[in-house]
């Protein structure tokens, strides 16, 4: 495995020490969520039941809507379960709203999109500051600096996201992703809009985060040797879960 | 988020769409353009009005004669005198203390002889008492802006010289000079005497050579020369100092010919007139006329705010729009935001923000270009009023409180013009707005 840029650092763990901290583990019980098109409902998911232990390293695969996103969602917090119990370490989700959830998200969860979900108008740095600036980071410039160090991007952190590759998006994302110290990370497709070097790179950087960090990963993909990767993976078909 | 990344944010997405910026700024500044000059115009034309009413003083200002108030004086605004009554210090500091009057200032006239400029010219031929028979009217000239008096031509005589004096416009017509022919040439004023002669009294004056620094239109007093108090007391002493006592002369019983009382407000007009009747003295205000016409100014006064309401609506309008064509431009963008932590409050002050850059820089371009199309206005009025041998107009005076008054309500307009899209953007579920990335 090739690593990029040099070894992960939080706090005094670096990539020969050992991690200090889980992830959250990630319990679904009987979660059901549905939407409302017109007047019939579209159920996404049903029933689920998933538990991924803190730390993992889970993959999720599936046709496209068969639920995927939707289950990415309600374990970031952008969504509520409708019914069912979902648990991330100690938080019960469908008990969350408003700043409590956007808390939550904020320190517990850090996503990676597909199409990265950067700002436009902000360059790397200040992409990754502005995540910082969400939980009142105090010295937030010189994290977001040591982060896109980390991920080999120093002498990127000018570039607005226009001005860089899709694998160096990613890893801006990634970096942004890192940046509030989360417990889990979740991933949508991170290398479905990368050329096979770039996703690599993309993969093992995750991989390395997940190994030195001790958080949990979720990756949402349809790539199978992605999925492969991972130590556990899931399937979902129709919003059910059948492997 | 703090308030500089909010602020930031914002600032940074005005620079993103800078033509829709620009357009939604110039659509406040154009409201606020509006709506400044025709407020400053207004207000100018509306005090140069009352102004005008009030004789060249203010509006509140109550012109007081040493007469009798005859029975009908508190139904008209025109002086109804009905014999002597004169107005002594007393008079003076028992009207300094109704709480109605801002302000009392005495007028003291006393009888002169003119020798009419320049320097050197003949006097009159009249003798006896009928050669002193032109008046100096003296007041207090450094309460001179609430006098009734407009300066027609140089200035007034500095307050307590005893070597300066204006002459009325009245004087000079009847002396057949021009006004620009006496501004800086010096006239010869005598103050009467009477006094005993082998042959009976006799009269002698108290010369005196004054500069003519100014020529005046004035409503304070009928006479033909404006001249320091001081100046006038200082006559009058010489006249009483004389054989008589100032019984040949004669000399008026009252020592204040009369005086010009100031109500604190328009509001208080009415009452302080009735202080004024209530002490017997006749007296004069545009009371009801000022009034009259006050309501007329206030109906234009609503008509132009209403004109200018509607073009910052309008202007609201365009910043809300605008703000609904960013929220959905950056619902991507929301959703990210929203993704990583972000709470509703932090979208919702990012776009009131952008809605505040835009009120303010908008208010603050508007209100520049209000003041100075009301100052353009003013130029052109003037050359007009010039034109036609009118006084002008003081116009351009900047008004700081409108400015501020201006600049704060075009910001808070688009604020609350921004407050639902922002709420929108607040609303938008994270879920769907991320979708597809």
């Amino acid at each position: 495995m090739r690593l990029i840029g040099p070894g992960l650092a939080r706090g005094d763990v670096g990539p020969t020490n050992p991690v200090t901290r889980l992830g959250s583990a990630i319990r679904l019980q009987r979660v059901s969520h549905w939407y409302r098109s017109g007047r019939s409902r579209v159920e996404a998911l049903h029933e689920i039941d998933l538990d991924i232990p803190a730390s993992g390293y889970v993959a999720l695969t599936g046709a496209s809507g068969a639920g995927k996103s939707t289950l990415l969602s309600l374990i970031g917090g952008l969504e509520r379960p409708q019914s069912g119990e979902l648990r991330v370490g100690e938080h019960r989700l469908q008990q969350l709203h408003g700043d409590a959830l956007a808390a939550y998200r904020r320190a517990t969860i850090g996503f990676v999109f597909q199409h990265f979900g950067l700002i436009d108008l902000l360059n790397a740095r200040e992409n990754v500051e502005l995540a910082a600036s969400l939980s009142r980071s105090s010295q937030r410039g010189q994290h977001a600096a040591r982060l896109l160090d980390e991920v080999g991007l120093r002498d990127r952190a000018g570039h607005r996201p226009g001005e860089l590759s899709g694998g160096e998006r990613q890893r801006v994302a990634i970096a942004r992703a890192l940046v509030n110290d989360p417990s889990v990370i979740l991933a949508d497709e991170p290398t479905g809009n990368l050329d096979a070097t770039s996703g690599a790179r993309v993969l093992d950087l995750l991989e390395r985060v997940h190994a030195e960090r001790g958080c949990t990963l979720l990756v949402v993909t349809h790539n199978e040797s992605v999925a492969k990767r991972a130590t556990r993976r899931y399937q979902l078909d129709a919003g059910r879960l059948i492997a | 988020m703090t308030w500089t990344d909010s602020l930031g944010l914002a600032s940074r997405s005005l620079r993103r769409r800078p033509g829709r910026a620009l357009l939604t700024i110039l659509a406040v500044a154009l409201g606020t353009t509006l709506l400044v000059a025709l407020g400053s115009v207004a207000s100018t034309a509306g005090s140069r009005i009352v102004s005008k009413l009030s004789n060249g003083g203010p509006g509140t200002a109550i012109k007081v004669a040493a007469s009798q108030a005859d029975a009908d004086q508190a139904y008209t605004d025109d002086l109804r005198a009905a014999g002597s009554k004169p107005i002594s210090d007393g008079t003076i500091a028992t009207l300094r203390r109704s709480p109605q009057i801002a302000t009392v200032i005495p007028v003291m006239a006393s009888q002169v002889l003119v020798v009419p400029p320049p320097f050197g010219s003949e006097a009159a031929s009249t003798r006896g008492p009928l050669a002193f028979g032109s008046t100096m009217v003296g007041v207090d000239l450094r309460q001179a802006n609430n006098l009734p008096i407009t300066v027609l031509a140089g200035r007034l005589p500095r307050p307590g010289s005893l070597t300066e004096v204006a002459l009325t416009e009245s004087y000079l017509d009847h002396a057949g000079q021009s006004v620009a022919g006496v501004i800086g040439t010096e006239v010869e004023l005598a103050e009467p005497q009477a006094y005993q002669s082998q042959t009976g009294p006799q009269f002698r004056g108290r010369w005196l050579r004054a500069q003519v620094v100014g020529v005046v239109s004035q409503q304070v007093g009928s006479g033909a020369v404006l001249v320091p108090i001081e100046q006038t007391r200082l006559a009058r002493l010489w006249s009483l100092a004389g054989v008589d006592g100032g019984d040949v002369l004669p000399l008026p019983a009252s020592p204040y010919s009369g005086a010009i009382v100031l109500a604190s407000s328009l509001n208080d007009l009415h009452a302080a007139r009735q202080v004024v009747t209530g002490l017997g003295y006749a007296n004069s205000a545009p009371e009801h006329l000022v009034s009259s016409v006050l309501r007329y100014l206030r109906v234009v006064d609503i008509v132009l705010a209403g004109i200018g309401t509607i073009a910052l609506s309008i202007a609201a309008m365009g910043v809300a729009n605008a703000l609904l064509a960013a929220v959905r431009e950056r619902r991507r963008e929301i959703g990210v935001l929203k993704a990583i932590g972000a709470r509703d409050r932090d979208i919702m002050r990012w776009f009131l923000l952008e809605a505040l850059a835009v009120g303010g820089v908008g208010g603050l371009l508007g209100t520049i270009a209000g003041l100075l199309i009301a100052l353009a206005v003013g130029v052109s009025v003037n050359d007009y009023l010039s034109q036609q041998g009118l006084q002008s107009i003081q116009f351009g005076d900047v008004s700081w409180p409108l400015i501020m008054a201006a600049i704060a309500g075009t910001s808070v307009l688009a604020v609350a013009a921004g407050i639902v899209p922002a709420m929108q953007a607040a609303r938008l579920s994270p879920r769907e707005a991320v979708a597809g990335l």
